[in-house]
């Protein structure tokens, strides 16, 4: 019993320094992701105040002096598209969470993740993979002790000894155990032969590159013109000499849709792992989970019913709401295919129409008030 | 946090399983002292010890007493006849009585209830009604008992069948069900404020009434967006922003978007629509549904809460909709739309008329109204939230395969017309400096 008592205790202080690392941050993300878009904005200067930076402004406004296109990217034989400089894929993930990082779950953070388990710097930053490892084997500890407990309740009620008391307590400290937050500790380094390879001086050589995908990449050239590629050139490399709409029917329907929903102001990443088109977040992966699967569908497509309700499972699993979201063609293929075959790529995707539906399971139940 | 990042709590947290709470009927049978073990963590195997067994037991008591409870089931002698008509497909009981009589049938003018086949089966099935057929035999009239098999076999199709599967599902639930092409009665409708003594001026003022939007709307929209337009024409784009808002404004005109009716105005005028159109679709919609309510008159009805259609997973006829069918079944629909708050009004009149202990709809009216209110108090960004998350026009699709039935809700929704990005606020900026300085 006292042992579980020091635990409680050990659990609140544990707990009240969570709450401030947590709320530093948060802080910390609101300035790093400030930016929504890669073009960050700049508010004109007042008249009054500074009547030349005004004016400087507005000349610059009106010429088009400014240069947004700042990205280089990169396109391989396998047709991925890459952004390679570290300052680029820094920016591109900071100003809206574009592209993963190829060595890691989204964010490209390899090379700092390295380093921190080299222990080649002060490793304060705390990276979302840790994260997960840490809550993994938290998890499991929380397994045993729960076992332990178990135990020890057997052996009482076996000697039929029952502590009311001894179980209000063991469930309040279980409770506490699963509400907790994470606490880091520091791991102890190992150095593998391979990893001598990696380090450069005080730092690890960067191996990773940003990975975007083609919907990132013409979103990223054509409606917010940071990409160095034009948009014909990337088109042209996306999709080789199609011979019917077919062959660019679906990059476009999921253009558009992801065009939709990143223009209204959503955080738009891969639905991949949880079998739909995409994912919607109000801002951001460190903000909050995502809200939104989005299926992206034909107006005219119908399925068998087992295709809508396991992908509404899944993605009703991870606690999130499923769209079916159609793309209408507002004019023949043929038309479209030669706004494509004259790179009239805007006024192709004008002539899309989306529809939305939610898609939810409705039990009998729960419905009745 | 920032004023746009304020969370909004959903009340529906999934968790789709249903447990049987054995612990409420105690009341019925007198037993307070017998408190069922409330569950939690499963026992995975014996521990040796009595406890489990004990705890085992007295639950399953409990359980079987409140079963074996007097009130429950039918009685013999409460039992109504019911005839089969083979000609008709109905049953007609001819002296009618029992409280199923509320949310069954309809009653004709000379006292008898004319059941449709899926209430005289589900009446069957449940013990209220005996199954009887007459049958001439040599000129003379001798009434038969039939056994739920035969009843069983009367059905004459697979489409029939599903709907009796959804029909007594439903009502096993507690809801109140009736087809929608039900003629007995009153029923309203959300468009029949406008049919109703307005009818003559409504086409007329529909027809101004959209002369006159098309101009404003088209006036309006032009000079909300004056900038980007004029940009348009001479075909400049600029690169430089004054807010981020502004770079979002810049391209979220760019993919064309359906806005669902969310408005009784709106409603009507897409209702309007389908009118003059040929309904040919294979999506009927089957039954009203309405929850559970004692105060509910099937003379007098008012708005229904969902409206069902069916779709047979295995059916040759039909597949699962696409959207064309989606928009055919959604123009249709006339049933209560929560979105709309006058609707509550109208419903709050038939509940009034309808005297007979409304003490509860009241109540249930009275805190619909306060939360109905309570999305005042939300941010507007909230708002805008709650609304794609709730959605617009919804109805229920029953997904049947072999006698089981999957319940489904197809909402229409509009991410296109609310904007949500994010808007820095003032605040960080000024925390930005110190904290600089402390970590530098």
């Amino acid at each position: 019993m006292l042992i579980s008592l020091a635990c409680l205790v050990t659990i609140y202080e544990d707990r009240g320094r969570q709450v401030l690392t947590m709320s530093k941050r948060s802080h910390r993300n609101q300035l790093q992701y400030k930016h929504a878009l890669p073009i960050e904005a700049q508010p004109v200067p007042s008249v009054w105040k500074h009547p030349f930076q005004a004016f400087s402004w507005i000349l610059d406004w009106a010429m088009r002096w400014s240069e947004t296109r700042i990205i280089d990217v990169k396109i391989n034989q396998l047709g991925q598209i890459l952004v390679c400089d570290q300052w680029q894929m820094k920016y591109l993930w900071e100003h809206g969470f574009f592209g993963t990082g190829q060595l890691s779950r989204s964010e490209p953070n390899w090379q700092a993740r390295t380093m921190s388990r080299l222990q080649l710097n002060d490793a304060d930053r705390i990276n979302l993979e840790h994260v997960t490892d840490v809550r993994r084997r938290q998890r499991l500890e929380f397994k045993k002790l729960r076992a332990e407990f178990e135990a020890k309740k057997l052996e009482m009620r076996q000697k039929g000894i029952v502590d009311e008391q001894f179980i209000e307590q063991e469930r309040l400290f279980l409770k506490n155990q699963r509400d907790k937050e994470l606490a880091f500790e520091k791991d102890s380094m190992q150095i593998r032969d391979e990893d001598l390879r990696l380090i450069e001086g005080k730092s690890v050589i960067q191996l990773e590159s940003l990975q975007l995908m083609p919907v990132e990449a013409i979103f990223l050239s054509y409606a917010v013109p940071v990409l160095k590629i034009t948009l014909q050139q990337l088109m042209v490399s996306l999709v080789l000499e199609p011979k019917s709409f077919q062959d660019i029917k679906k990059l476009i329907h999921q253009y558009v849709a992801y065009h939709h929903y990143r223009s209204k102001g959503w955080c738009v990443r891969s639905g991949i792992k949880f079998g739909c088109e995409y994912l919607l977040y109000r801002r951001g992966p460190p903000f909050q989970h995502a809200e939104y699967g989005i299926m992206v569908l034909d107006a005219n497509q119908s399925n068998d019913y087992t295709w809508y309700s396991s992908a509404a499972r899944v993605v009703g699993g991870a606690k999130k709401q499923f769209v079916l979201c159609y793309v209408e063609q507002l004019i023949p293929e043929d038309d479209l295919m030669e706004l494509w075959k004259q790179s009239k790529y805007d006024e192709l995707f004008r002539n899309f129409k989306i529809h939305e539906l939610l898609y939810k399971r409705w039990v009998a139940g729960k419905n009745r008030d | 946090m920032s004023d746009n990042e304020e969370t909004f709590n959903d009340s529906d947290v999934e968790g789709d399983e249903l447990l049987q709470d054995w612990s409420l009927a105690t009341k019925i049978i007198g037993d307070n002292k017998n408190v069922i073990p409330l569950r939690g963590e499963k026992d995975y195997e014996p521990d040796g010890t009595g406890m489990q067994g004990s705890m085992l037991f007295k639950a399953k008591k409990v359980m079987f007493d409140v079963l074996r409870q007097p009130d429950r089931g039918t009685i013999i002698k409460n039992q109504v006849k019911a005839y089969y008509d083979l000609d008709l497909h109905v049953a007609t009981i001819k002296f009618p009585k029992g409280t199923f009589t509320n949310t069954v049938g309809s009653p004709n003018s000379d006292g008898t209830l004319t059941l449709q086949f899926h209430e005289f089966v589900y009446l069957v099935e449940r013990g209220s009604v005996s199954p009887i057929i007459d049958l001439g035999i040599n000129g003379e009239k001798e009434e038969y008992l039939l056994s739920l098999q035969d009843v069983y076999s009367f059905f004459k199709s697979q489409d029939e069948l599903d709907e009796f599967f959804v029909y007594a599902y439903l009502k096993r639930m507690g809801y109140i069900v009736f087809p929608t092409n039900w003629k007995y009665g009153k029923q309203l409708s959300v468009y029949s404020r406008y049919n109703k003594g307005e009818n003559r001026f409504q086409n007329t003022y529909l027809l101004l009434n959209g002369i006159f939007n098309l101009f404003t709307n088209i006036s309006y929209s032009w000079l909300k967006d004056w900038a980007t337009n004029i940009n348009n024409i001479i075909s400049f784009h600029p690169v430089k922003f004054a807010s981020s808002g502004a770079i979002f404004e810049s391209i979220n005109k760019t993919i064309t978007f359906y806005a669902p009716p969310k408005s009784q105005k709106q409603l009507l005028e897409s209702h309007g629509v389908d009118l003059n159109a040929p309904v040919s679709s294979n999506y009927k919609i089957a039954f009203d549904v309405w929850k559970p309510n004692p105060s509910f008159k099937k003379s007098n009805r008012y708005l229904p809460d969902f409206q069902i259609v069916i779709h047979n997973k295995n059916s040759k006829k039909a597949e699962f909709p696409n959207l064309k069918d989606f928009k055919g079944i959604f123009q249709r629909l006339d049933h209560k739309f929560p979105f709309i708050n006058d609707v509550d009004i109208a419903e709050e009149k038939v509940t009034k008329s309808n005297k007979t202990g409304n003490v509860d709809a009241q109540r249930h009216l009275k805190s619909r109204r306060k939360n109905n209110k309570g999305d005042k108090t939300l941010s507007l960004y909230a708002r805008k939230m709650k609304r794609i998350k709730e959605g617009y026009r919804s109805f229920l699709l029953a997904v049947m395969d072999g006698g089981l039935v999957s319940i489904v809700k197809i909402t229409e929704t509009d991410f296109g017309s609310e904007n949500i990005w994010y808007v820095p606020s003032p605040k960080i900026v000024q925390w930005k400096k110190p904290n600089q300085k402390k970590r530098n």
